[in-house]
């Protein structure tokens, strides 16, 4: 058995007797076999088991009032608890702390929906709930809303917000929830915006209530337990539809993304993103099918990355374009066209840019119709992203790295060169034809992300070189004003350590809070390289 | 694409010495579980499992992905070239210490599953349909 550090043997059995006179018997874990569940699956070190993070124990409560109880019987013990949602934050942890020896607080048991409001668009949900449950229970009432899933659908909406997940329904899922209830470090309750004034029925109406808005230091952080949330909803359009943009030209790619940003600046699609086909046709990231053009290999391995003209004659050869740009519209079915026609308008006065249109989703759409790859930027929930690690042949599965940048053309340029040099200068030529290039995926309106899969192997040396590269691309794209949104436990402290204006004032200012509110460091000790007092480094 | 050979178990040695004396998990069925186990352990089966142990695509409006399988059934397909059917409800040479065992401690990109979402008795009906007597 683990024991939470600075904790005795007979002081952790005390706190578990009283964990299980809270939730029952049957929900306080601390066998090894039950306590390794909480291992994490996709660990960075799945290889070099002495480096994992592994839990004490878990305790899985029921509702808030046994969520209060657990958080003030761990500061009497000064015991760290983490708590998860669905756990299934893979490639970020999973259901695994990211201090080792806490004891997991398994919120799955509070997986009740516990309000949609069909008429002003938004729900109500536990952090148990999973997007899976969410699209049953939608279908289950005829309600007629997307499910603002990431690809993977076994995630928890209030998980995935809280950890700044993303989907292709509304892209930054956080910026939907609206109105928080959370646990705080001494086990009060507090409701964020308009859910403070005890008779209002706007919780979920109006984020901010009065007062400066603090719903944003419950996400990434470690200052409390979310038990409940309010999230927007999104009503399903009669349709949606995507375009594509593409030209032969290098240099049309500037022009073309500042149009496709304008439109969405504009408010006239929800998502949009830039790419290279013929740069990125070898590329295995993510899933992706290399095409068998070794030439793309031999410019992208080279230091300059290849010149315009010589992408230019690659991708008249293989009919690639070079510059391409894309976009997603839903609403009626007169908006939608009016915005494909005005796609062609924009695009059309670039000489040789053509515009493609994707095939148009009619709502209510037949889910056995629909592709699998498909379904969750239509809000349908499923696993089918996990096929890309299969195919892969990895065994433990995958992490990213993910920095983002502006988006515009020069940027994605500038930070697929960082990133290839940083490979190229690591020797670690397999990991550069892997990632090869990556266009800017818009989950953002105003900024693009790449998402760089590392894929976890049954090498424990070629996991550590492959951690080590990591820490060099946070590091070199963080110097340049890239670093990352999100980031595995192994990783927090690297990236917290790119937000280093003024010294660091940013997380010493995370710092003080942590140490206001939670005197004892009991709540997700490091989580975001965030740690307390009694185990910060000097 | 690269063929999945090289995963290996996640599980503590008690699971593995289990699975070694079924010799790799599978056996004769066990007899004939109860009816009402077998209709909930399908339901539980739907729920947790059929994302990724789903048959092949056979429906799609998109040609070039008919026959494309999802996580665990091409993982399977990969492992056994044919030898066993990939899809695990077309299985019957499973065994509950095998469904346990692979339920508990994940395998390859199967991650573990916790008691907080599949509980030891829903794992049991699970095991009860999944190897239920066939005509």
């Amino acid at each position: 058995m683990i024991l939470p550090p600075g904790v005795t043997q007979d002081d952790f059995a005390r706190a578990l007797r009283e964990f299980a006179a809270v939730v029952g018997q049957d929900w306080v874990f601390s066998s090894d076999s039950d306590v390794a569940l909480y291992d994490d699956s996709f660990s960075p070190f799945s290889a070099e088991p002495e480096l994992q993070r592994h839990a004490s124990a878990a305790v899985a409560p029921d509702t808030v009032e046994q969520v209060q109880s657990i958080v003030r019987i761990a500061n009497r013990y000064k015991i760290p608890l983490y708590a998860i949602s669905t756990g299934r934050n893979l490639g970020y942890g999973g259901s695994a702390p990211v201090y080792s020896g806490s004891v997991v607080v398994d919120l799955k048991r509070m997986n009740r929906i516990l309000e949609v409001n069909a008429v002003e668009g938004y729900m109500v949900v536990e952090p148990g709930v999973s997007f899976l449950d969410l699209r049953r229970y939608l279908d289950e009432h005829n309600l007629p809303f997307m499910c603002s899933t990431p690809e993977p659908g076994w995630g928890s909406p209030i998980g995935n917000a809280l950890d700044h997940g993303c989907s292709n329904v509304v892209g930054d899922n956080f910026g939907m929830v609206n109105g928080i209830e959370v646990v705080l470090p001494n086990g009060e309750v507090l409701r964020t915006g308009m859910g403070a004034v005890p008779t209002s029925k706007l919780w979920h109406n109006y984020r901010y209530g009065f007062g400066p808005v603090i719903d944003g230091m419950f996400s990434q952080s470690n200052l409390g337990i979310v038990t409940k949330a309010g999230f927007w909803l999104v009503r399903w359009p009669e349709v949606q539809q995507s375009f594509a943009a593409n030209s032969a030209r290098h240099d049309d790619w500037h022009p073309m993304v500042e149009a496709i940003q304008r439109m969405r600046e504009q408010g006239l699609i929800f998502m949009s993103g830039c790419g290279s086909p013929i740069r990125q046709c070898m590329s295995t990231n993510n899933g992706h099918i290399a095409e068998g053009i070794p030439e793309v290999n031999r410019l992208l391995a080279r230091r300059d990355g290849g010149s315009p003209a010589e992408w230019e004659k690659l991708g008249a050869e293989h009919n690639m374009p070079v510059s391409s740009v894309f976009g997603t519209v839903r609403g009626p079915d007169i908006v939608v066209k009016s915005v494909l026609a005005h796609a062609h308008d924009v695009f059309g006065k670039i000489p040789g840019v053509t515009v493609h249109e994707a095939p148009a989703y009619r709502f209510p759409l037949n889910v056995a119709d629909l592709d699998e790859n498909r379904k969750s930027g239509l809000g349908f929930p499923q696993l089918w992203a996990f096929s890309q690690p299969a195919v892969q042949g990895t065994s433990f599965g995958h992490y990213y790295f993910s920095p983002m940048f502006k988006a515009t053309a020069a940027d994605v340029l500038a930070v697929n060169d960082t990133m290839r040099h940083v490979m190229i200068d690591a020797g670690d030529l397999d990991m550069l034809y892997h990632f090869g290039f990556s266009g800017g995926i818009g989950f953002y309106p105003r900024a693009y992300m790449i998402l760089l899969e590392v894929l976890i192997r049954d090498d424990a040396a070629l996991n550590r070189k492959r951690r080590e590269l990591f820490v060099r691309l946070a590091q070199t794209c963080g110097a340049n004003g890239w670093a990352e949104y999100r980031a595995p436990p192994a990783f927090q402290d690297t990236v917290m350590a790119q937000y280093s204006f003024n010294d660091h004032v940013l997380r010493r200012f995370h710092e003080t809070v942590k140490d206001a509110l939670d005197p004892n460091g009991i709540i997700a000790p490091g989580k975001s390289g965030i740690w307390p007092k009694n185990l910060r480094k000097t | 694409m690269p063929s999945i050979t090289t995963g290996r178990w996640l599980a503590p040695a008690a699971a593995l010495v289990a699975l070694a004396v079924l010799g790799l998990g599978v056996a004769a069925p066990v007899a004939a579980a109860d009816a009402s186990d077998v209709a909930a352990g399908h339901e539980l089966f739907n729920k947790w499992c059929y994302g990724c142990h789903a048959p092949s695509i056979k429906h799609s409006p998109d040609a070039s992905l008919l026959g494309s399988v999802v996580a665990g059934t091409y993982t399977l397909q990969q492992r056994y070239q044919g030898s066993r059917p990939a899809a695990l409800e077309e299985r019957t040479d499973l065994t509950p210490a095998f469904i346990d065992a692979v339920v508990r401690h994940g395998r390859n990109l199967m991650p573990r599953t916790r008691k907080t979402e599949i509980s030891d008795a829903e794992l049991a009906e699970i095991s009860a349909y999944l190897t239920r007597a066939r005509p």
